[in-house]
């Protein structure tokens, strides 16, 4: 006679077994339906936890300095974007018949969790299909790219970080024009690869996304370089890269089309 | 001996969930984030039997999987695996020491988050090639394994004052 808990164990080896060869799209409703059980518990949390770190700077930090850092930053952001249009604008103009397309949609979301499991970078935001968020959508905050839309429920959704393992985005160097591809570690890092031997590269060269794939907009501020080196094994080199967003900080995101 | 309590001890779960969510970013040491749900399956299997840490490990990686981007099952078998083991062996060991229940948070962390590692190594392309055992035993996983017993001293701490679970010995 067998016993009830082993047949337990048997049903639970068959739902592994459906559940990993199930095909994604009926495997990802799933759970995105799921997951958005805890959606109202989790926007109800972040919501409090942001209010009182609101508060608690409120009393412990200067909010003039705050506001002049933010001024700073957001100059210095203009500057880098009009010397990168100024850039692209001459070579546009050698491009007679190239004809500018800038009509993206968006929709602003607030964050609402982060994935729980380690080796991962992904974040939880409250908006999904209902408000018209699609896979592959690219996430931006003030300070620069974020990630990209994975999976989205009705009205929930998992974007992947630019520091996730799985995460890929095509980069250049704002200085040098040289194009590489942005990955994540997974400690949680972000590492421009695929640079070649000759290439000219220093610590504080500014990446942004070159646009290539189709996924992320061109031009979009990525981070800085903070480290140069020869990958061991391989005919390239690779620079570590530091985003300009906090990534374990954000509270609210902007996703793009 | 413990009592099980399955509304008690699931709520439990779920606030160690949402810790995981709120908490375990900013609780970053060194790339290494704690695992509260390691913790809650060591220390339901540690108490009661193979049969309800394999169930407490299920459901912890069932969780974990829902809100995961990766292969759906990887957490809920790792886990399962681990409930099980530990509550099939709890009775061998000293269980109501601290420093028992801190070894085994670090090997169940060790088990688990190296083999999560390897997986990760074997579906990315570009990890692939780094693949070694330098990588699956990164520093960066002793890390996390110890930071998660470290931690796990204090929930235990915690938990056997609200559930009165009897003496408890450091040795």
């Amino acid at each position: 006679m067998i016993k009830p808990k082993i047949i337990i164990v048997i049903v639970l080896i068959a739902i592994f077994i459906w559940t990993m060869f199930a095909p994604p799209p009926i495997l990802t409703h799933l759970k995105m339906n799921l997951a958005n059980i805890a959606r109202s518990p989790l926007r109800i949390i972040s919501l409090s936890l942001n209010s009182l770190n609101d508060i608690s700077k409120l009393f412990y930090i200067d909010s003039e300095k705050i506001e002049l850092k933010r001024k700073v930053f957001a100059l210095e952001r203009k500057l880098i974007e009009s010397r990168e249009t100024s850039l692209e604008n001459k070579r546009l103009k050698s491009l007679l018949n190239l004809k500018a397309n800038v009509n993206k949609t968006s929709v602003a979301a607030l964050v609402i969790g982060r994935d729980p499991n380690s080796w991962a970078s992904v974040i939880f935001i409250d908006k999904g299909k209902r408000d018209g968020i699609v896979k592959d959508m690219a996430v931006v905050s003030s300070q620069g790219l974020v990630g990209r839309v994975r999976e989205v429920g009705k009205n929930f959704s998992k974007a992947m970080l630019i520091n996730d393992v799985d995460c890929k985005v095509a980069g250049l160097l704002e200085r040098t024009r040289e194009q590489g591809l942005l990955i994540g570690t997974p400690e949680g890092r972000c590492k421009l690869i695929y640079l070649s031997l000759e290439a000219d590269i220093a610590k504080g060269d500014i990446v942004l996304t070159s646009g290539a794939g189709n996924i992320y907009p061109k031009g979009m501020l990525i981070g800085e370089v903070v480290y140069v080196a020869k990958e061991r094994g391989r005919l390239y080199k690779y620079a570590i890269v530091k985003p300009y967003v906090e990534l374990s900080k954000l509270e609210e995101v902007l996703c793009i089309k | 001996m413990y009592k099980i309590n399955r509304l008690r001890d699931y709520s439990m779960i779920l606030l160690a969930f949402f810790a995981q969510v709120f908490l375990s970013d900013f609780l970053k040491v060194g790339g290494a984030k704690p695992n509260f749900m390691i913790i809650m399956t060591v220390f339901f299997a540690l108490f009661t039997d193979e049969w309800f840490g394999l169930e407490v490990g299920f459901v912890c990686g069932m969780i974990l999987d829902i809100f995961s981007l990766r292969l759906f099952g990887l957490n809920t078998i790792l886990f399962s695996f681990t409930g099980y083991f530990i509550g099939r062996f709890n009775s061998k060991i000293y269980r109501e020491s601290i420093i028992t229940h801190a070894i085994m948070i670090f090997v169940a962390s060790f088990f688990i988050l190296s083999l999560y590692r390897l997986f990760i190594g074997i579906q990315n392309k570009y990890l692939v090639s780094y693949l070694s055992f330098g990588f699956l035993f990164s520093p960066v996983v002793f890390l996390s394994a110890a930071y998660n017993s470290f931690l796990g001293v204090f929930v235990y701490t915690l938990l056997n004052r609200i559930l009165r679970l009897g003496e408890t010995s450091i040795l």
